[in-house]
């Protein structure tokens, strides 16, 4: 005779969820201040020579320094700017042409090409083109960050159109769906998770290419917060920049995730984690 | 019977490391300050005269004067001194392919160098990294300019010092700052408040002193304007577009200006004052200072046989110049000989360093004293200075 005992996942799921999610939160904060810990430690003690890597202890205070003198926070809200405006654009057009394309196999073999051949050009390669079409002002970057993104995001909706099982569209002419409602009802709602992700891709790639496109072209933000910082040689000002560009690419990534959850309940991430 | 909560341990676990880090924090922040070094005094001493450098090898740094004659000793002087044995020697500089990277170029390829029994490697390392390399001991020398970072790295502790200078611009030359206006028309430099300013190096770079100056003269200074960085390839370009209202451009982009009847030459670098040149490290300052010296009297020595006077007059030196240099020999052409200069003006880095404290480039309230960043002691012996 098999006997099943129920194991304690079956007899408190929510308990387990919870012990789960305490776990997973703990050692998500315990690394970073393992890693923080040891930096310290190994710049006091001179493993690291601190006069090029500060101590976390002289980046926190010059951060403090910073914040009271409103660089830093002039800086990353110019940052946020670009990224957030250039990301908008850039997510935009790329859900738009990817869903024409994923759904039009004209449209598809007659961009496509094009489309990948710009794709490998690198971007920051483009910076010079963008700066003779708009100037010095702010469209060079925002145009930068809006490419970069709209390649990812393009690519990752025309795939995840195309990718919708045929079981969904047959069920959706099944039940009389005309084009329209077929885009509306099914082909979209197939294709978010993937698109979602993409974004989420995207927005840590446009971090990237901003912090390197300030850096060129900058008089203000956060890349030219870090390499203006190490050509003057003030290295606890350029870890600084570091450290926020850093938490800015988490905290934006993790705001596209959530925001995500909720419009997306169906992705297969989000229902793995309501299972626990 | 109380069962022990384990859902808290990951949790205390990360709060005792929290308190930890904080704790050493709190107790190493004093370590750091502890390691700062005393400035040490010139490391090297003259040890008599030299032959073929007699009293032109040797200016008052105080001279501030426009024509004073750059010091000089014979071709051929000061004469080698081999090292017992043959020293290695890593010297970094910005770029290769600079007229003012010549002197280097050319001893290591005449054998210069190699006559004081050093192998010198150069190698291309971009400024803010190969100042930091240098304060480690990575490289022995630098080949750049006292700039806001060489000033940063000295404040936070490293062994630092110019040593020695590499030339003035002629009074021929238009590398300097161009604005826009009318061809032997006097520009009014106070239009400019609030107008873009461009130029290929940073807020940090020494190039931005004469620009002071010459705002200074009509009561502006570079705070007043809108100071862009823009790549060399694009800044002549921007200036011509009228995205930006002056420039700043070195040898020898300023020739692609001189004839646009839109553009006028307003102010260059101070005559007869050096803003760049040769900087060690501890490893020549104080490890090995004798090697530090054959460096330098190669160096010196280059000058003398090479580059004393207007270098550019002999063809054959040019398009050998521009094969080294990986230059075009129509563009070394044109422009005129650099004034090479291995001395240090009296109260240059007291200059820069206002302006970068002006400009935010430096985390110093006044200038770090003289002796602190400068070393007059190498170029001195080899050419026998004992005053």
């Amino acid at each position: 005779m098999i006997e099943n005992v129920p194991g304690r996942e079956e007899r408190d799921p929510a308990g387990t969820a919870r012990r789960r999610t305490i776990v997973e939160v703990s050692l998500a904060v315990a690394v970073p201040v393992a890693l923080f810990l040891w930096w310290q430690l190994a710049s006091s003690w001179h493993y690291l020579d601190p006069r090029t890597h500060p101590a976390p202890s002289t980046i926190f205070s010059t951060a403090w320094d910073l914040v009271a003198d409103g660089d830093l926070w002039s800086d990353t809200f110019v940052t946020m700017r670009r990224v957030v405006l250039g990301w908008v654009i850039g997510g935009a057009s790329g859900i738009a042409l990817g869903l024409l394309m994923g759904a039009n196999r004209l449209l598809r073999k007659a961009l496509e090409p094009t489309l990948d051949a710009l794709y490998v050009v690198p971007k920051l390669a483009l910076l010079p083109v963008l700066l003779t079409i708009f100037g010095l002002g702010e469209g060079p970057k925002v145009a930068l960050v809006a490419i970069t993104v709209f390649f990812f995001v393009w690519i990752s909706t025309m795939t995840a159109v195309m990718s919708v099982a045929e079981g969904y569209r047959e069920t959706g002419q099944a039940f009389g769906a005309t084009r329209r409602q077929m885009f509306r009802h099914v082909l979209v709602p197939a294709a978010l998770p993937a698109m979602l992700v993409g974004l989420r891709v995207a927005a840590g790639v446009a971090v990237l290419v901003i912090v390197a496109a300030e850096y060129i072209v900058g008089t203000d933000g956060l890349g030219y917060l870090i390499f203006n910082a190490h050509a003057l040689g003030l290295n606890a000002e350029m870890y600084v920049g570091i450290v926020v560009v850093a938490l800015f690419g988490v905290l934006f990534a993790e705001l596209i995730r959530q925001v995500g959850r909720r419009l997306v309940p169906w992705a297969p991430e989000d229902r793995a984690a309501g299972r626990t | 019977m109380t069962r022990p909560d384990h859902r808290r341990r990951p949790l205390a676990a990360a709060l005792a490391a929290a308190v930890l880090l904080l704790a050493a924090a709190t107790a190493c922040s004093k370590k750091d300050v502890d390691d700062d070094e005393e400035a040490a005094g010139p490391a090297v001493e003259a040890g008599g005269e030299v032959e073929g450098c007699g009293e032109g090898s040797w200016t008052d740094p105080e001279d501030l004067e426009p024509d004073r004659e750059p010091a000089r000793c014979e071709p051929g002087a000061p004469a080698p001194d081999p090292l017992p044995e043959e020293t290695d020697v890593v010297i970094t500089s910005g770029t290769l392919a600079a007229e003012f990277v010549a002197p280097i170029q050319v001893a290591i390829d005449r054998g210069e160098f190699e006559a004081e029994n050093l192998n010198v490697t150069l190698r291309q390392v971009p400024p803010s990294d190969s100042l930091q390399l240098l304060g480690q001991g990575e490289v022995d020398a630098v080949w750049s300019a006292p700039e806001a970072g060489f000033v940063n790295g000295v404040d936070s502790g490293f062994d630092l010092r110019w040593v020695a200078g590499n030339y003035s611009t002629p009074p021929e030359s238009r590398s300097g700052l161009w604005v826009h206006g009318e061809q032997g028309e006097e520009p009014d430099l106070s239009e400019l408040e609030g107008r873009t300013l461009a130029s290929i190096v940073g807020r940090g770079s020494v190039a931005l002193y004469p620009v002071e100056q010459a705002l200074d003269e009509v009561g502006l200074s570079l705070s007043d304007l809108d100071f862009r960085t823009l790549p060399a390839g694009d800044i002549v370009t921007a200036f011509e577009n009228g995205q930006v209202d002056a420039v700043w451009l070195l040898d020898p982009l300023w020739t692609q200006l001189e004839d646009d009847p839109d553009a006028v030459w307003v102010a260059g670098q101070p005559p007869g004052e050096p803003l760049g040149g040769l900087i060690y490290g501890p490893n020549l300052l104080r490890d090995r200072p004798e090697v530090g010296e054959a460096f330098m009297r190669a160096y010196v020595r280059t000058i003398n046989t090479y580059f004393a006077g207007d270098y550019k007059s002999d063809p054959e030196f040019v398009q050998y110049l521009a094969e080294l240099i990986e230059l075009d020999p129509a563009l070394l052409e044109s422009t005129p000989s650099l004034t090479m200069d291995w001395e240090i003006r009296a109260g240059s880095t007291d200059r820069f360093q206002e302006v970068f404290i002006e400009n935010d480039a430096v985390r110093i309230d006044e200038p770090l004293p003289e002796d602190e960043l400068v070393d007059r002691s190498f170029y001195e012996a080899v050419v026998g200075h004992t005053g």
